[in-house]
């Protein structure tokens, strides 16, 4: 039988050494994150978020334990195996969008798919319906610097689905956004959710958190609970001709 | 490989994006590569101008004479020599350097060289009488009063180009005398010929045995040239000549037998010399070029981490960030190289018209291919070379490391 667990972690520890200094980030994290899950992971600032982020997204190793993504094995995989790893089970989404200022929006979210070998007239239509998909139709040409923080975070998105990743990684994913552009982010999250997308979102807003559909919370490196959301919030969803303002 | 195409495209583009930083970068490379391609492109066309004036009649000249450069060759060696296998023709030279030419209606008087030569020499030389004709054997034999000048000096002399029947006056240390004009020779200054011309460094031309006797050593003369049958067999002909003078002579190694095979060894091997040693300072040009190359692109991988952070994020491999970067590195080596050889073909161009224009030598520039192909191999060689190391730190920049750099 299939496993139905896009990410299984046992007795996960992340260990820092700075010198002789040696810091234990993540201690002994055991979780699991089922298919088509919303989980938003919370936490203090230091309690390891992004250490785990990072693990999970196959940009960093662990020290001790298990992580098992889509199935497959990852710790001690080679950097090379890692990249193809990230390349093809993982959309991340960072929170300072990280698009690459001299390439147009569409170049971007093509870039995925150069790596992934796929050929540019394919790329060019997959690249246009995941633009489409986040109302960025008409901002296909525009580099990043010619838009809003939202509009670069849409990018991101669309980047992330390209290549159809078994999970979406989002580390503070509205941490640098308005109101009104966290609101369109966390609707497109939840309609990519509707669609059948897993998401793990790490997030400090409550509100944020309150959209998804499970809680993960950590402190010092552990969880200290993990909590279904009763009645999960609904963002509404601004029609894409009124993003683009 | 459709991603291995779209990261050399990358890198283009990323050259393209530093225009100015990557020409300063190219300028070692620029300058190693046109010195090579220069003194190739130069070499080679000396080379061949050289080869291109020695047409078999020189190339089967042979000269002999006496190291000390004293007047020794008599009459009998002069027959002995005739007498070896392989000789076609051998004509004697004598000369008296510091005679003074009066110029008819002017006061300055001309100092030169008078130089005896025999009626074979038109078997060393081609010889082109514009007036009158050359030495004859009797005129050599009874030691004749007579004189073959070049137009140049019959208008010098008696301001007209036809001075037949006129007579040349000379004076010096022996003496003064004016033998008879008979013969106009047209001398084309730019020929080159084997050892140069006695006609293009001489005033005037008497017969040897004149010249000889005029110099108070009747009968010995300074040097033999000889035309041979073969040229290929120039070496042991030379060998065959010097060891006849050395036994007729009783002496050990006392004369010296000049080819123009030895003289075009002599010029391939100052050449060679010169090449090698611009080799060596644009080989220097070139490392240093190419330790500025690897250092720009460990700068542009350090500006660039956070850019290399997001692309392995998105899952480019170790592999194709470094092909990205050598590819980058020898992008801006070969286009050095090729400017270079654009700048060191201009040059060899320019150069090679100096040389025409203030020497004998007539050069025409060929563009080699050999060097060519070798520079781009070598420029595509120092790209790899030293672009594998900041490469090299790309692909193993640490993913989160290099996405937190700002
Ligand atoms: N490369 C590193 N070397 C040493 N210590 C590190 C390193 N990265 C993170 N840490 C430490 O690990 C702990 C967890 O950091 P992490 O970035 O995961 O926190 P976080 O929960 O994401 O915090 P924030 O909410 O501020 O983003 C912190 O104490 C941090 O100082
Ligand atoms: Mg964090």
């Amino acid at each position: 039988m299939k496993n139905e667990n896009i990410i299984e972690v046992k007795g996960l520890r992340k260990i820092y050494k700075t010198g002789k200094l040696e810091f234990e980030a993540l201690r002994s994290v055991n979780f699991t994150i089922a298919k088509k899950e919303f989980v938003s992971i919370m936490g203090k600032s230091g309690s390891g978020k992004s250490t785990l982020m990072n693990i999970l997204g196959c940009l960093d190793t662990i020290s001790h334990g298990e992580y098992i993504l889509d199935g497959e094995n990852v710790a001690g995989l080679s950097a090379n195996r890692l990249a193809t790893v990230r390349n093809q089970k993982i959309g991340f989404i960072f929170q300072s969008f990280n698009l690459l200022p001299k390439l147009t929006a569409m170049q971007n979210v093509e870039l995925p798919m150069v790596y992934a070998g796929v050929k540019s007239s394919v790329r060019k239509k997959v690249a246009e319906e995941a633009l489409d998909r986040v109302g960025l139709h008409k901002w296909f040409h525009h580099r990043p610097n010619e838009m809003s923080g939202g509009q670069k975070q849409r990018v991101a998105v669309a980047r992330a689905l390209v290549n159809k990743p078994a999970i979406l990684l989002a580390d503070e994913p509205t941490g640098n956004l308005d109101t009104r552009s966290t609101e369109d982010i966390i609707a497109i999250f939840q309609q990519l959710n509707k669609d059948g997308a897993t998401i793990v979102i790490v997030t400090h807003e409550p509100e944020v958190a309150e959209h998804t559909k499970r809680t993960i919370t950590f402190k010092d490196g552990q969880i200290i609970s993990n909590e279904i959301i009763e009645n999960q919030q609904i963002a509404t969803y601004v029609p894409p001709d009124d993003w683009q303002d | 490989m459709k991603k291995y195409i779209d990261s050399i495209n990358s890198a283009i583009n990323s050259v393209l994006a530093y225009k100015l930083r990557s020409t300063l970068t190219m300028l070692g490379i620029i300058i190693g590569i046109s010195a090579v391609i220069l003194i190739t492109s130069i070499g080679d066309g000396v080379y061949r101008s050289i080869y291109a004036e020695m047409n078999e009649f020189n190339m089967s000249s042979i000269m002999a004479m006496a190291r000390n450069m004293q007047p020794t060759i008599d009459i009998e060696d002069v027959s002995a020599i005739s007498n070896l296998p392989n000789i076609l023709g051998v004509s004697t030279v004598s000369e008296i350097h510091n005679l003074y030419f009066p110029l008819r209606g002017g006061s300055e008087a001309h100092r030169d060289t008078l130089i005896g030569l025999d009626h074979n020499y038109t078997m060393i030389e081609n010889i082109s009488m514009l007036y009158g004709r050359f030495f004859s054997e009797q005129d050599f034999i009874n030691a004749s009063y007579v004189t073959v000048i070049t137009s140049t000096t019959s208008l010098d002399v008696f301001g007209t180009i036809n001075s037949v029947g006129m007579n040349l006056d000379i004076e010096g240390r022996f003496g003064r005398f004016s033998p008879l004009v008979i013969g106009i020779i047209d001398f084309d200054e730019d020929s080159l010929s084997a050892f140069g011309t006695p006609f293009g460094q001489s005033f005037a031309t008497m017969p040897a045995t004149t010249v000889a006797n005029r110099a108070g050593r009747e009968g010995i003369f300074h040097q033999i040239q000889i035309i041979l049958e073969n040229p290929t067999l120039s070496m042991a002909t030379s060998d065959q000549i010097a060891r006849l003078l050395n036994l007729r002579h009783d002496t050990e190694d006392a004369f010296m037998i000049m080819s123009l095979t030895t003289v075009v060894d002599g010029i391939d091997a100052v050449l060679m010399a010169i090449t090698a040693f611009i080799t060596f300072v644009a080989g220097i040009s070139l490392f240093v070029g190419g330790v500025g190359v690897m250092n720009i692109m460990m700068v542009t991988v350090t500006e660039r981490t956070k850019e290399i952070g997001i692309k392995k994020s998105l899952g480019a491999t170790g592999t194709l960030i470094r092909l990205q970067f050598v590819a980058e590195s020898i992008i801006i080596t070969v286009s050095g190289g090729i400017i270079g050889i654009i700048f060191g073909l201009l040059a060899a161009h320019f150069v090679a018209n100096i040389i025409t224009s203030i020497s004998p030598l007539s050069i025409n520039m060929v563009i080699a291919q050999g060097p060519i192909v070798i520079s781009v191999l070598v420029s595509i060689f120092i790209g790899v070379i030293f672009g594998v190391v900041p490469a090299g730190k790309a692909a193993n920049l640490d993913p989160v490391e290099s996405l937190r750099y700002e």
